[in-house]
């Protein structure tokens, strides 16, 4: 399994990461830490690219929930972009595909950031 | 060492998450070398990493003087992998539905679930301080 790759690019309406790799135990930490690096800097609108990522365990998990409930309490939003079917699994089985926002396509997600209204971005923490 | 026929490895580690990732390799290696099915490497994977994440962090509260200690087997029909803590143990049927609405936005509680989906048995001591994992090779 790969480690775990983070790329993070900036639109005008979103936050882009990509991960690329295993969202794995010998990884905890590296996507909190990249999220907050984002929250930082006033940007709660994120898609987040999953159509690299091999693997997540419950620890990776944890980590899209702690990003989509910042978000949401920042009156932003969290979308996902096309997991790979062992991952998608893994939202099926936990249910999490309930939680969070899931879509075929990066467009897609562009274009609901785009319809979210969020007031001016203001670094926190 | 010898149980029940199967010839089982043994490793012992300190409560941390890069040894953990090390015998989980290890674990994952042995099963790849028997031929084990991609789906079967994934759910082996999740399942263990659960099994060690929840030791480390519950059982033995990140103390990394208190030791995880794994045994393992792998042989053409199945895998076997029980994973202890030196925690105080706990009740796994006390454990919240983690697919309850109510606590979907909880970011922890989904370990013993994922277990139970992706391996054909779970089972706990009495104590509560040791997982046994048993994933069947249905292709043999």
């Amino acid at each position: 399994m790969n480690r775990l790759a983070i790329t993070t690019s900036q639109t005008p309406n979103a936050t882009i990461m990509e991960l690329a790799g295993s969202a794995d135990i010998g990884e905890a930490g590296l996507l909190d830490r990249r999220l907050q690096d984002t929250f930082s800097q006033g940007h709660y609108r994120v898609i987040i690219d999953l159509s690299r990522l091999d693997f997540t365990s419950s620890l990776g998990l944890g980590s899209l929930i702690r990003a989509h409930n910042r978000c949401r309490q920042q009156n932003g939003r969290l979308i996902l972009v096309n997991p790979q079917p062992k991952v998608m699994r893994v939202f099926l089985t936990t249910r999490l595909n309930d939680l969070f926002r899931i879509v075929d396509r990066l467009d897609d997600a562009l274009q609901a950031c785009q319809e979210t209204k969020t007031p001016p971005a203001k670094p926190s923490d | 060492m010898i149980m029940n026929g199967a010839s089982f490895q043994t490793v012992q580690i300190n409560s941390d998450f890069h040894l953990a990732k090390e015998v989980e390799d290890q674990i994952i290696s042995a099963a790849q070398t028997s031929g084990y099915d991609e789906d079967v490497i994934f759910a082996l994977r999740l399942s263990v990493e659960e099994a060690l994440s929840n030791a480390i962090r519950h059982g033995n509260a990140y103390d990394v003087k208190k030791k995880v200690h794994v045994r393992y087997s792998v042989s053409p029909d199945r895998i076997d992998v029980y994973v202890s803590d030196e925690g105080r143990g706990f009740d796994p049927g006390g454990v919240p539905d983690p697919t309850a609405p109510e606590n979907l936005e909880n970011p922890s509680g989904r370990g013993i679930m994922l277990m139970r989906a992706y391996m054909n048995q779970v089972e706990f001591n009495d104590a509560g301080n040791e997982v046994h994992l048993v994933k069947l090779n249905q292709a043999s």
